[in-house]
């Protein structure tokens, strides 16, 4: 005899206004009773159609919507899109060496501020308030730092096609180390509040395990592709800019308080990575020349008809930029491959099966920000 | 590998018909008719030497000017010569990547406007599966073979494909006014009429 109980899933909605999505995610959950039976992801909230955009202004003019894909890290969305036009364009040597290493600096101090917030954020949704807070006034700092750079705290249009469009205030240099010497310690202070709590710890290991193999297929990027345990990073692997003449660590995930590719390796490779940024940064901050910052670059560029997909390492992993150029003062077609894009889209494979509470640790662990998901 | 040792693998060990193009850029890709996208796909990822075991991306974009840019590379192809080859065409662009080799390649395909349709290949990289779903939403090429395709970024209900160069913007939308306002009007250059 068959018994005639069933379990009935109830369908319920999450989101896109929920605390702990970071901007505007809906997820439409199948629940039975506290466990994710099914996860579909509903995105697109922040859709702004810039690929659409960038059909209709010049290649210099779509430099500040490279601001608005990633406001996190503005710097190095920057960074990405103009090295992906000066590649196009064959003038990535031209590029005088005061600008990279200013362009190093600067989007290595987004770096740090960029994984403050995803490592403040995901100890938020966990339900700690204080350590995000410190990681905010922290952030403060690096901000003012990049006001006396280029004017802007959030939204910086400071790297541009052939440099960078003004140089460094002299005390830029000098406070930045002085920044740095600060920040170290405070990192440490930060982790010892929460990231090596154990109350933190039981609750982001072994939740949302990612094989290495299930990260490749789906195209995991940066520090959840690290977390997994895979030694990539664009800046060591295929270096750009100046990093191959820098000294830098690559952290990987290792499972070091449950399995591989949790969500405390992922969160724990961010919180290396800003160790490892202070170091490129003291480097450049000995090695940087005197020199001109902006290669000469005419007021409208044409680059030649061809296509380029150029790959740089920001914060929320290698990010992509598709170019297609018809020899016209504008793309014809402009594609971004964000990070937060394919770490969105293995959410529906490891949320099955977890509780409801743990979605909100592997959206944090994934660092996942909605305006860079959607564009 | 470099992207000449690829092209040249792919030529001999399969029976696709593909074309080098290294006058676009300075990253050069291969051409592969639309058929044999899938089949040489499956030789890339499957073949020990390549081992392409990632796809970064794919996208395509709408060729409004150059269909005659590749149907007359192909002179086997002269037996379907239809209308479709003048008109104009969605290329599309697959880079793969390989963690173990460490190279990269860069696949390219075009498929008339008015049949767009290619295969899908989830069934090889998993990340294939949004990245197919967005080139169907914005620009209106269908997938045969894709477990789920649906829009991504735009609303169920949309009409049209943003990115293809013919696209009009909608006015209105669920009695939302979305025309231009007479200051968005003032800014319109002078002398060009609708």
């Amino acid at each position: 005899m068959t018994s005639a109980l069933k379990t009935e899933y109830l369908t319920i909605n999450m989101g896109p206004q929920h605390p702990s999505t970071h901007g505007v995610i809906r997820f439409i959950l199948k629940t039975d009773g506290e466990i994710i039976y099914e996860c579909d992801p509903d995105v697109g909230y922040l859709h702004r159609g810039i690929e659409k955009i960038a059909e209709s202004v010049t290649w210099q003019g779509f430099v500040p919507y490279t601001d608005r894909v990633d406001y996190v890290c503005a710097m190095n969305s920057n960074l990405s899109y103009c090295m992906a036009v000066e590649k196009l364009m064959g003038m990535e040597t031209e590029i005088p060496k005061r600008a990279e290493y200013i362009r190093v600096i600067v989007s290595e101090l987004n770096r740090i501020s960029s994984h403050a917030v995803a490592i403040g954020a995901a100890d938020m949704d966990m339900g700690a308030f204080t350590p995000f807070v410190h990681f905010l006034r922290e952030r403060e700092h690096i901000n003012d730092l990049l006001e006396m750079a280029c004017g802007a705290r959030l939204t910086y249009n400071y790297i541009c096609i052939g440099g960078v469009h003004n140089d460094l205030p002299p005390a830029f240099l000098s406070k930045t180390a002085e920044f740095l010497d600060h920040f170290e310690i405070v990192v440490e202070q930060i982790n010892r509040l929460i990231s090596y709590n154990q109350i933190f710890i039981k609750r982001f290991a072994n939740v949302a395990v990612v094989p290495p193999k299930m990260a490749i297929d789906y195209n995991l990027v940066g520090p959840n592709l690290r977390g997994s345990g895979i030694k990539f990073d664009v800046r060591k692997d295929k270096p750009y800019s100046v990093y191959s003449d820098l000294d830098f660590d690559i952290p990987i995930g290792s499972g070091r308080a449950g399995t591989l590719g949790d969500c405390y390796d992922r969160y724990m490779v961010r919180v290396e990575e800003i160790r490892e940024s202070i170091k490129i940064i003291r480097q450049c901050l000995k090695q940087i020349p005197a020199g001109e910052t902006k290669a000469i670059v005419k007021s409208t560029i044409k680059p030649p008809k061809g296509h380029v997909y150029f790959r740089t390492e920001t914060p929320r992993g290698d990010t992509g930029y598709f170019l297609y150029s018809d020899g016209k003062t504008s793309p014809t077609r402009l594609k971004i491959r964000t990070g937060s894009f394919t770490g969105m889209s293995i959410i529906p494979e490891i949320a099955r099966g977890v509780f409801i509470a743990d979605l909100v640790a592997i959206i944090g662990s994934l660092d996942i920000v909605a305006p860079e998901l959607d564009r | 590998m470099n992207i000449l040792q690829i092209f040249e693998q792919i030529k001999q060990n399969t029976d696709a018909v593909v074309s080098f193009q290294e006058d676009e850029g300075p990253t050069p890709s291969i051409y592969v008719r639309s058929d044999s996208v899938l089949s040489v796909m499956t030789y890339l990822k499957e073949e020990e030497a390549l081992d392409f075991n990632v796809l970064m991306n794919h996208t395509g974009f709408h060729e409004t000017e150059s269909s005659k840019l590749f149907w007359h590379l192909f002179f086997d192809v002269s037996q379907d010569e239809s209308e479709d080859h003048h008109h104009e065409e969605i290329r599309l662009f697959w880079h793969l990547y390989s963690y173990k080799v460490e190279h990269r390649v860069t696949i390219e395909s075009s498929v008339p406007i008015g049949k767009a349709q290619m295969d899908s290949v989830v069934s090889l990289w998993k990340s294939a599966n949004w990245l197919e779903r967005e080139v169907y939403d914005l620009l209106g090429v269908t997938y045969p073979g894709h477990p789920d395709l649906r829009r991504i970024m735009l609303p169920p209900d949309w009409e049209g494909h943003p990115l293809r160069k013919d696209y009009v913007a909608p006015t209105s939308y669920h009695g939302i006014d979305n025309s231009p306002s007479a200051l968005t009007k003032s800014f319109e250059p002078k002398g060009k009429s609708k």
